[in-house]
């Protein structure tokens, strides 16, 4: 549809152009141009003719506007002389020439600027301005962006809530604005004390920060969040990752090694994962088949190709693969880890801190229904004044979720 | 869809460019007007088409659309509104873009007002003019399309290089664009008078307004430009002799020469040789400040991201088009008439002197600038050349020229009268005279060529009002008469007096401020003061601030003379995120027109002290001022009614009749 | 005086301004410019006192000290040698440890030196063209990856600087 408008403007301006271009030659017969020394003449007239208006106003001095005048005069009369019986008038083409001049024109202009662009342009792209791809957003976003809204401006009130910073890093990361979302997890890392989830937080925003690159700063926060819990996934994911991006192979290999069998089969990084695992095995020169290429060093700004696109080749598709796990793969990551979470509090639903992180998880991904099911739930599993009871109630006050109510209040 | 119009418009364009800079040659060589005419509709057609590239590249930078590379690499959603258009010549590729538009707008114009041109004359300059926007279309194309896009769309952009977001860079590109690709009208003129073995009469007349547009918005463009690195950069300099600054200033040079050397040719007739020449080397001067700006061969503080494949593509169409017209040249000059004859002493010769003298700085500049490429290239050592091999010879190559300036406008045509000029010029030099002696007493006679300096610009100044003064001759004709003979006075004669005293304001700045500036670098603490030009400079203290897409920490400072506190003046340090980058934003205060500078350093370790650097820089506003004079010299000298080219009537007799009659 | 006389006057008078110039040039040229040299040629050829000349290389790790006032000194190293450096004044924004960056100045004879112009570039991707030139001679750089080094420090930290020269005054 696009593509369609987007060729019948594009035909029209070539169409316009070229008979644009054509006019002179379809019209009868052009005057014939006048021959130079015409041009000549007017110019030595109009210099006499300022000659006077000098000599009038008295800028000039009259000897000096004699000679001149004798100087330009002599040139005159000789251009007039010249002029005379000259012309360049007849000696137009003929027919023939100018048809076959038309038909060039005719055929270049439209053919050779289709089959141009047709090597370079990409017509089917759609213009993808930022405000249109933002708007309209689904119901969701709106209501995660009121949300945002919402936190952001009781933060500005009372910046020490590190709860608050907790709840909003991760929808920062989700957002795209990692900027936002390192300082929210440091922020919250300061308040609330240090945790995996925080560290690991803190090294994913900077990570993408980073346009994908673990850095050394990104880094040295997953390994301090696999301190304090060993078994934290993600932070184990961007190790490898790290890893296999700094081509340290044999330390990559154990890396996707472990995070694989660590992992649940339906992990959204285990196609990374796996790859990651073949492109550091051929390295070591351990197999024979390249079936994935190399992890890239730092997804910065990929290199265009010729044909106007950018290259797209494995390399780059698994770049794209790893920076978007901001963005629908964290999705489906997260809520992989949400499902599992609830499934295991099905079975086993003595856990408190499962069920603090279960409620606080669909907070995050804007799932207040969820949330609060879940709560009543938690509710339900422990008795009102057991001690279990009272941390989920204090928990629910502390992220403003009550089961009651219909709304979430601040 | 709109990008990619912008894109197909782009090609669109080239394929009218191919068109244009062929038939109408085809046809000013058979004598067809049909084919000649083609070269004025592909002129306008080529300009309205790259017109709308330009604008949907605007608009996808307005709208921050990711999926184009181009915007991705420099543009940021939160930059402000204004340097989001800006930023669409804050790069390689747009900044190519805004260069072949305004390319084609030229074009466009020779198309529109040319109508009077002898039509042959006029289809061989927009053939040529075709030539050039074919080639740097091709450039474009193919190693800088702005149009490249990205799929799928990031969702944030890089930002642009923090330190071009700024409002002087909104106007200082484009300004010197319009500056370098103007003379490439008159490079178009040279070698359509070379290809068709004739210079018309009207030739000096039409190329002297052309090169007067370039030559204004270069010298607006260069001062534009001196002024932002001066308060952008925040080294308190105002001219580096950086290599892309040298890049602007040789054709500036050059067009200077030209636009004198064109203005003999127009009255007399003579230097045709010499100003096709010169136009070619202007226009030339002009690629290489491209080349050397764009391919990487320079590292400079303007030369923005390098590819080499660009540097050689730019390098062959520089070789194209400078051999091509240079050996043009050397075939064809031989057959032009030679022109009028003039003694060494009057205004021709005046304007001969000037000629020579500009065109031997230009080539100083041009050795300065390519002799380190050239010790690379051949030995592999690596030098720099800098401020002071500039100041020892574009210098003194300056100093007789300028001497020279009040003369040339009191000579005569032909044959001038030294004698006469210089006793006309008796007040001029005796208000230089009583300027070096002030000069000397001021100092205690120990600055003897800051004295000079000034004794120099203050003849310029009085030197140029002096030429306003005698043509109106109001000594001789008295008071009345001469002030309605000065209001009657063709606007060059203004534009000449001004550009001249434009001239003298700027060399006053560039000597006080050379000669007179201080500077002091020092730690302070909240409290401390320095003293700087009879100013008392107290340190109020520094503070923290976030702006839209940086923060700051700026240090206030109250400015007392005398006790009194007389203004308040800020300096800070910018950090900006997206860039992970640093810049400095110099604090200054103007008065009358001298400026107190004052930039940051480092805060000390204890975080009590920070560094900071003030400068006093009496009169340096003048540089600026002076160019601003000069350009609009320019203009008025523009505005001058003579300077039209008049259509052929059909009665030839007629002049004939004329001209007995006057004769 | 005849009209051939006078042409050959003018032409002369020409070549004199020319040649004045071209003296000009060739003696600003041996005596206003600076060689670019590497910490290893400083160490190597041991430039005389007085002869100008432009250092350039990587700020060392770790050497940068601040007396508390404007004087700093810092050493400047191609990863083989590193020169020490002492400077009075404001460093340029970008200048940073580990980075690009060209001093100008001369050797004193206590082999330490002594800076007049510090230059970083205003750039963040860029590195000033003679340190990486000098660099890839060495094989210590690598076209698209930066600074071939042990740690993973990504080339986007191969920074820095730009020409902070003295006004052209």
């Amino acid at each position: 549809m696009n593509d369609m408008m987007f060729w019948i403007v594009a035909a029209a301006m070539t169409s316009l152009v070229t008979l644009a271009m054509l006019w002179p030659l379809v019209r009868r017969q052009g005057g014939s141009p006048e021959a130079h020394e015409n041009h000549d003449v007017e110019v030595y007239r109009a210099q006499l003719r300022e000659l006077d208006q000098d000599l009038e106003r008295g800028t000039l001095a009259p000897a000096e506007a004699e000679s001149a005048r004798a100087e330009i005069g002599r040139r005159l009369l000789r251009a007039a002389d010249n002029a005379n019986g000259k012309g360049l008038g007849a000696a137009s083409w003929q027919r023939p020439a100018i048809l076959a001049t038309i038909v060039l024109v005719l055929l270049a202009i439209p053919v050779a600027s289709t089959v141009f662009y047709a090597t370079m342009g990409n017509a089917n792209l759609p213009d993808q301005p930022l405000a249109a791809r933002q708007q309209p957003p689904s119901q969701g976003d709106l209501q995660l962006a009121q949300l945002v809204e919402r936190a952001e401006a009781r933060l500005r009130d009372a910046p020490e809530d590190g709860q608050g910073w907790e709840v909003l890093a991760p929808i920062y990361l989700r957002l795209e604005r990692p900027q936002d979302a390192a300082n929210a997890y440091r922020k919250a890392l300061d308040i609330n004390g240090p945790s995996a989830s925080r560290f690991g937080g803190l090294g994913e925003a900077l990570t993408d920060l980073a346009n994908g690159e673990v850095t050394d700063e990104a880094k040295s926060q997953f390994e301090r969040a696999l301190e304090i819990n060993p078994g934290y996934l993600p932070a184990k994911f961007f190790l490898a990752l790290d890893a296999s991006q700094e081509e340290r192979a044999s330390d990559a290999e154990t890396r996707w090694t472990e995070l694989i069998q660590a992992s649940p089969d339906n992990a959204p990084w285990m196609q990374i994962a796996q790859a990651g695992l073949a492109d550091a095995r051929m390295r070591l020169g351990k197999t024979d088949a390249p079936a994935v290429a190399p992890m890239a060093n730092g997804a910065g700004a990929p290199a265009a190709g010729a044909d106007g696109t950018i290259a797209r080749g494995p390399d780059a598709e698994q770049v794209a693969a790893a920076s978007q796990m901001s963005d629908t793969d964290r999705q489906a990551m997260i809520e992989g880890m949400v499902a599992q979470l609830a499934a295991r509090l099905k079975d086993n639903p003595e856990d408190v801190e499962g069920w603090k992180r279960l409620i606080r998880s669909y907070t995050v991904l804007g799932q207040t229904e969820a949330a609060r099911e879940a709560l009543a739930e938690a509710s339900q599993t422990f008795a009102a004044d057991s001690a279990g009871g009272r941390e989920i109630a204090a928990f629910a006050e502390e992220i403003g979720l009550s089961a009651r109510e219909e709304t979430t209040t601040q | 869809m709109i990008v990619e119009l912008g894109h197909f418009a782009l090609i669109l364009a080239l394929s009218v460019a191919i068109i244009q800079s062929t038939l109408p040659l085809v046809g000013a060589r058979g004598g067809d007007q049909r084919l000649m005419e083609i070269g004025s509709i592909g002129a306008t057609g080529g300009f309205v088409l790259l017109a709308v590239a330009f604008s949907a590249l605007t608009a996808a930078y307005v709208t921050s659309d990711f999926s184009v590379l181009n915007v991705f690499e420099n543009s940021h959603s939160a930059k402000p509104m204004l340097f989001k258009v800006t930023g669409v010549w804050g790069n390689h590729e747009g900044s190519m873009l805004l260069w072949v538009l305004i390319l084609a707008f030229f074009g466009a114009l020779v198309a529109l007002f040319g109508r009077d041109l002898p039509a042959t004359l006029k289809a061989n300059v927009l053939a040529v003019q075709g030539w050039i926007l074919t080639a740097f279309l091709l450039f474009i194309l193919f190693t800088s399309n702005p149009f490249t896009r990205l799929d799928p769309a990031p969702m944030e952009g890089q930002d642009l290089n923090p330190i071009l977001q700024d409002v002087g860079l909104a106007i200082h590109p484009p300004l010197l664009y319009l500056g370098y690709v103007g003379f490439s009208i008159a490079f178009s003129f040279a070698v359509a008078a070379l290809i068709d073995g004739r210079i018309d009469a009207a030739w000096a007349r039409w190329v002297r307004p052309w090169t007067l547009v370039a030559w204004v918005f270069l010298t607006l463009g260069i001062a534009m430009g001196s002024y932002w690195a001066y308060y952008e950069l925040g080294w308190g300099g105002w001219w580096f002799w950086d290599p892309v600054e040298n890049a602007s200033f040789m054709p500036w040079l050059a067009g200077t020469a030209l636009l004198h050397s064109a203005l003999v040719m127009e009255k007399r007739s003579a230097l045709k040789i010499w100003t096709i020449l010169l136009a070619i080397l202007t226009f030339s001067l002009s690629l290489l400040g491209t080349f050397l700006v764009r391919s990487g061969v320079l590292t400079s503080v303007h030369a923005f991201a390098t590819d080499p494949a660009r540097g050689v593509f730019i390098l062959v169409i520089l070789c194209l088009f400078i051999g091509g017209a240079l050996a043009l040249f050397a075939w064809r000059a031989s057959e032009l008439e030679g022109g009028g004859l003039f003694a060494p002493i009057s205004r021709e010769g005046a304007l001969v002197f000037n000629n020579l003298f500009l065109t031997t700085a230009a080539a100083t500049v041009l050795v300065g600038t390519l002799y380190p490429l050239l010790l690379e290239v051949l030995t592999g050592e690596k030098i720099s050349v800098g401020a002071p091999f500039f100041d020892l010879t574009f210098g003194p190559l300056m100093v007789p020229l300028l001497l020279a300036v009040p003369f040339g406008p009191l000579l005569g045509w032909k044959r001038g009268d030294l004698l006469a000029a210089g006793q006309r010029l008796y007040f001029a030099a005796g208000v230089a005279l009583a300027a070096m002696i002030l000069g000397l007493a001021f100092t205690g006679g120990t600055r003897v060529l800051a004295a000079f300096g000034f004794a120099l610009a203050f003849w310029l100044i009085a030197g140029s009002l002096t030429d306003l003064f005698v043509r109106a001759s109001f000594f001789k004709a008295g008071w009345r008469k001469g002030w309605a003979r000065l209001t009657g006075l063709p606007r060059s004669a203004f534009g000449t007096a001004l550009a001249h005293f434009g001239l003298g304001i700027t060399v006053l700045g560039v000597i006080t401020v050379s000669s007179f500036e201080t500077e002091t670098v020092t730690t302070m603490r909240p409290g401390d003061t320095v003293e700087a030009g009879g100013y008392t400079l107290h340190f109020d203290g520094a503070s923290r601030r976030a702006g839209p897409n940086y923060e700051e920490q700026v240090g206030t400072f109250t400015i007392r003379d005398g006790g009194v506190a007389v203004a308040e003046t800020e300096s800070a340090k910018r950090f900006y995120p997206a860039r992970q980058m640093p810049t400095t934003e110099a604090g200054i205060w103007t008065t009358w027109f001298s400026q107190l500078y004052v930039s940051l350093g480092d805060p000390s370790a204890d975080g009590q002290s920070i560094v900071v650097r003030i400068w006093w820089k009496p009169l340096v506003t003048l540089i600026w001022i002076g160019s601003v004079f000069m350009a609009l010299g320019g203009t008025v000298s523009l505005a001058d009614r003579r300077l039209r080219v008049g259509a052929p009537t059909r009665s030839r007799g007629q002049a004939r009749d004329r001209v007995a009659a006057g004769a | 005086m005849t009209r051939k006389a006078k042409r050959l006057y003018s032409i002369g008078a020409i070549l004199l301004v020319i040649g004045a110039a071209a003296g000009l040039v060739l003696t600003a040229l041996s005596d206003s410019i600076a060689y670019f040299h590497s910490p290893t040629d400083v160490v190597e050829k041991m430039p005389g006192p007085g002869q100008r000349i432009r250092l350039g290389g990587l700020v060392e790790e770790g050497s940068v000290v601040r007396d508390g006032s404007t004087h700093v000194t810092f050493k400047i190293t191609d990863s083989i040698e590193s020169v020490p450096v002492t400077y009075t004044g404001i460093l340029p924004d970008l200048f940073r440890e580990g980075q690009g960056v060209v001093a100008e100045g001369m050797l004193a004879p206590d082999r330490v030196f002594q800076a007049d112009t510090v230059l970083a570039k205003h750039d963040e991707t860029y590195m000033p063209k003679e340190v990486v030139d000098d660099l890839k001679a060495r094989g210590l750089w690598e076209d698209g990856k930066g600074m071939v080094k042990k740690t993973g420090s990504s080339p986007e930290d191969a920074v820095s600087a730009t020409d902070a020269g003295g006004a052209g005054s």
